[in-house]
């Protein structure tokens, strides 16, 4: 207030501060006096925000909307929920019906209609703020439910088949250039050596899996989108690719800040 | 016990200062007799109630018996409004039952409190809980 | 925007949900009783305050408000005066809202009564089934609670309050039990219908308790949760070695935090998600019943089918240790006109198919509990947000009456065949102010039966100890066997 509520001269005093600043690594010494680390001797790390959640997801596979402003708008939703709310809004419309312009379902999370009787499904398991009641402090709850939005949704997994090519994208065909990618984009790091042998040790036996899928009657695999050049991609490989940016995506680091 | 006193007088202070908008220097007695009925009373009182209620839950004696004080001392104002009104005529002598009951709950608290019995002084304020809710039922305007 | 406050913020997430769950649990659940599976997992299972009577809850919300003076409440007086209006001695401390004024007393032509079991307790002829099970229900008619719209009625019915922001009663036995079974949560709801119910969530919100344990929803269908199946695309296998993967990176992560429980949570999550994946939709498969068991519900027939298909999936999940089911009764499936107990008007076709509805289904959930010894470790709570009056509204309906009306519940730890309180001889009022049970004592019952005190289910907010019957609440102890 001092500075005249400049937000920029505020987001500069707490970037600066030397608790901002402060490493996230544990440190036992820390935990054995002060478990709930109320002293901050340490950075505390943290989950991310449900809307943090959704749009980081967003901006790493390269779709988010960034567009300022206009009415909310309507993401898609499971189809199941539109189709038991169609003619429920009271004026023989439905709910919720999902945007026809597909821009807006990529739109930043705060765009997102909010309706009270009707959650928005994909942030609703990741504590946002409840509409129907002044709010002070959001609740961190960890459960099954965001575990199985994050893994399962197909919104989702469509996100990681962006970012899947994205990653293709920038860092070409070499396999050691594109888990470096992968993990610079999420983690602004490259992954360890033991993180890499996991990765690949995954690459080889997924494709495998993915190959023996094409012995089915009906084969479909989910590849990398937004690759201008899909002439030379190997569906099997390119699969594989595909569930191992979604498993990197799903994984603690992304979700917390540390 | 020194903080309980000073609670109260924080609390008939700004009460006084509320509902009669007279100088600070009245004392609880004349507090007591000049007050009126009316809705920031009774919105003290339901405010201090459910603080009564944590402070019991909580174990906190000292502040309870300050807020089970403060009751009694506003139900006993209740009280007498209402006797007024019964004087003069009116049907409330189901509101003076109500109030008399208010005032002697208040009161049992207080002594439950001091003998650190917090169930019986729980069980206690939910009485007076439901007897504030009875006598809404009959006369609380909408 | 200072320091202080971010670091509350920052304070208050870091522990996440553990955090608060510990904070909240003075002193109902002492702090020192925190064990470290419980700083992991929330819902893990905690002991009742004393030996509980029962396991778990169906709490059957009659969505709309039946008029329970058509159904359990006979009123021979009623039907004498029927057609003359109401005195005014009936109508003393109670305000009246109904569109046109109080009108003449109304009995339907169609009403006829009888007294059923040792018990010789009263049902109309809307509830013949039901009726066969008279001394398995305890009776509570001087139900009271606070009249307004449908939604803040029901509100308070499920949180006890008439603003949002309460935990539902099923959160709070969430909050105060912890899970029974790891693989499922703790706290269902199940409706039938097109549609969610009326007012949604905020019925099965955990308020101020943390989100964990606010109610599911599970819908109609074969996937009750949303994000329960794996991407189309996705194979079986796929998934496993993708989960497989994932569960290496998180643990590789954690190396470097071996003391940070949240990340153990979250990684413990999936695992729970994989289970839930395979146990949610195993829990309301209702392929392994046998057709004698679906025919006991309903299930064969249009107009019971779905609110039967609810009741059997609820007696599945008493089966798995789900602690509190609320089940909310919708519409028969393509039913469009009717869509809740609320008759304003024709109150004759409303009941008759609301009542044809939930008759058959209750009744052979009742009896479905009962044949394999569930009942005694059971529930059965047949409630609603307030009733409806005995005199008429637009001619043949009934409006609303929160003053005096019965509820009934079914299952251990009370007095069977069993009738508490009353109404006047009108159906009005509750006749014994002393007796009149309130949203908050069903409230105080229902944790007593699970062991809990309600007085000691405590959770601190804002620095306020709180508690699920606000600052009311009695067990009401007469109805206890």
């Amino acid at each position: 207030m001092k500075n005249g509520w400049s937000p920029k001269k505020l987001q500069r005093e707490i970037v600066l501060s030397a608790v901002y600043r402060q490493s996230s690594e544990e440190r036992a010494d820390v935990v054995a006096v002060d478990p709930a680390n109320k002293l901050l001797a340490v950075y505390p790390r943290k989950r991310l925000e449900a809307e943090e959640l959704r749009d980081s997801l967003l901006y790493a596979s390269g779709e988010l909307d960034e567009t300022i402003g206009g009415p909310a708008v309507f993401p898609k939703v499971p189809s199941s929920l539109v189709a038991g709310n169609v003619l429920n809004n009271g004026q023989g419309g439905a709910l919720w019906e999902d945007a026809k312009d597909p821009n807006d379902h990529k739109r930043r999370s705060i765009y997102t209609f909010v309706r009270r009787s009707l959650p928005y499904p994909l942030t609703a398991s990741f504590d946002p703020a409840d509409p129907s009641k002044p709010h002070h402090k959001r609740d961190v709850s960890t459960t099954a439910l965001q575990a199985l939005t994050l893994f399962n949704s197909d919104v989702v997994f469509g996100w990681s088949q962006a970012l899947a090519g994205r990653v293709i994208s920038e860092a070409g065909a070499n396999e050691n250039a594109q888990l470096d990618t992968l993990y610079e984009i999420l983690f602004s790091r490259k992954p360890t050596r033991e993180e890499k042998s996991a990765l690949k040790g995954f690459l080889k036996e997924q494709e495998k899996l993915v190959e023996s899928k094409a012995w089915t009657d009906k084969f479909e695999v989910a590849v990398p989108t937004g690759l201008k050049d899909t002439k030379n991609l190997d569906p099997f490989k390119a699969a594989a690719f595909v569930d191992l940016v979604h498993a990197v995506a799903n994984s603690n680091e992304f979700a917390y800040r540390f | 016990m020194l903080f309980t006193l000073m609670r109260n007088l924080v609390v008939a202070l700004r009460f006084v200062a509320v509902v009669i908008g007279s100088s600070l220097l009245i004392s609880f007695t004349s507090f007591a007799q000049e007050a009126e009925m009316d809705m920031d009373l009774m919105q003290t009182i339901e405010s201090t109630n459910d603080n009564l209620s944590s402070n019991i839950a909580l174990e906190n004696a000292e502040s309870a018996i300050a807020d089970a004080q403060t009751l009694n001392e506003l139900f006993a104002v209740v009280e007498e409004h209402y006797s007024k009104e019964l004087a003069a005529g009116k049907d409330v002598a189901e509101a003076v039952d109500l109030t008399k009951k208010s005032v002697k709950f208040s009161s049992e608290i207080i002594t439950f409190l001091g003998q650190n019995d917090f169930e019986s002084a729980a069980n206690t304020a939910t009485d007076l809980a439901r007897t504030c809710k009875t006598c809404h039922n009959f006369y609380k305007e909408d | 925007m200072d320091n202080k406050s971010r670091r509350d913020f920052l304070k208050n997430s870091s522990l996440g949900v553990g955090g608060v769950a510990l904070a909240g649990a003075i002193p109902g659940f002492n702090i020192s009783a925190a064990s470290a599976a419980e700083l992991i997992d929330p819902l893990a299972p905690k002991d009742p305050h004393f030996p509980a009577k029962i396991k778990s809850v169906i709490w059957l919300h009659q969505n709309g408000a039946p008029s329970t003076l058509d159904l359990y409440d006979y009123k021979p007086e009623l039907v004498k005066q029927a057609g003359k209006g109401v005195p005014d001695s009936f109508l003393k401390g109670i305000k009246t809202s109904t569109q046109g004024g109080v009108n003449e007393l109304f009995v339907s032509n169609y009403r006829s009564w009888k007294q059923y079991g040792e018990s010789g307790a009263w049902f109309s002829n809307l509830l013949p089934n039901l009726a066969q099970h008279a001394d398995k229900l305890t009776f509570i008619k001087s139900s009271v609670t606070i009249g307004a719209t449908h939604d803040i009625s029901i509100l308070k019915l499920n949180t006890g309050d008439l603003n949002p922001g309460r935990p539902s009663l099923g959160a709070w036995i969430s909050y105060a039990l912890g899970s029974a079974n790891p693989d499922l949560p703790p706290y269902v709801v199940l409706y039938n219908g097109a549609s969610e119910p009326r007012a949604g969530s905020v019925n099965w919100n955990s308020g101020f308790l943390p989100a964990v344990y606010q109610g599911t929803a599970f819908r109609p269908g074969d996937s009750p949760i949303y994000y329960l199946d794996r991407p189309e695309l996705r194979s079986a296998l796929q998934q496993r070695s993708s989960l497989d993967l994932l569960n290496r990176l998180n643990k590789l992560n954690a190396e470097n935090r071996p003391l940070d429980t949240e990340l153990k949570a979250r990684l413990r999550s999936y695992d729970l998600a994989d289970r839930m994946q395979v146990a949610a939709p195993e829990a309301v498969d209702l392929s392994k019943e046998t057709d004698a068991t679906k025919k006991l519900y309903g299930i064969d027939d249009a107009i019971t089918g779905s609110y039967g298909t609810s009741l059997l999936r609820a007696r599945r999940l008493v089966e798995r240790g789900v602690r509190f089911i609320q089940v909310v009764s919708g519409a028969p499936d393509g039913e469009t006109e009717i869509t809740s107990w609320d008759a304003h008007d024709d109150l004759d076709k409303n009941h008759g198919l609301m009542a044809k509805m939930v008759d058959k289904p209750i009744a052979g959930l009742l009896e479905d509990l009962k044949s394999r010894g569930l009942l005694e470790s059971t529930l059965v709570v047949w409630t609603s947000e307030f009733s409806r009056t005995p005199w008429g509204e637009s001619g043949t309906g009934r409006d609303h009456n929160p003053w005096g009306y019965t509820q009934w519940m079914a299952g251990g730890g009370l007095k069977a065949g069993f009738t508490y309180g009353g109404t006047d001889e009108l159906g009005v009022q509750v006749a014994d102010k002393d007796t009149a049970v309130d949203t908050y004592d069903l409230h105080a019952t229902v944790l007593h039966l699970l062991g809990l005190n309600h007085l000691k289910t405590t959770f601190i907010n804002n620095g306020r100890s709180e508690r699920p019957t606000v600052v009311f609440g009695k067990v009401v102890k007469d109805i206890l066997a």
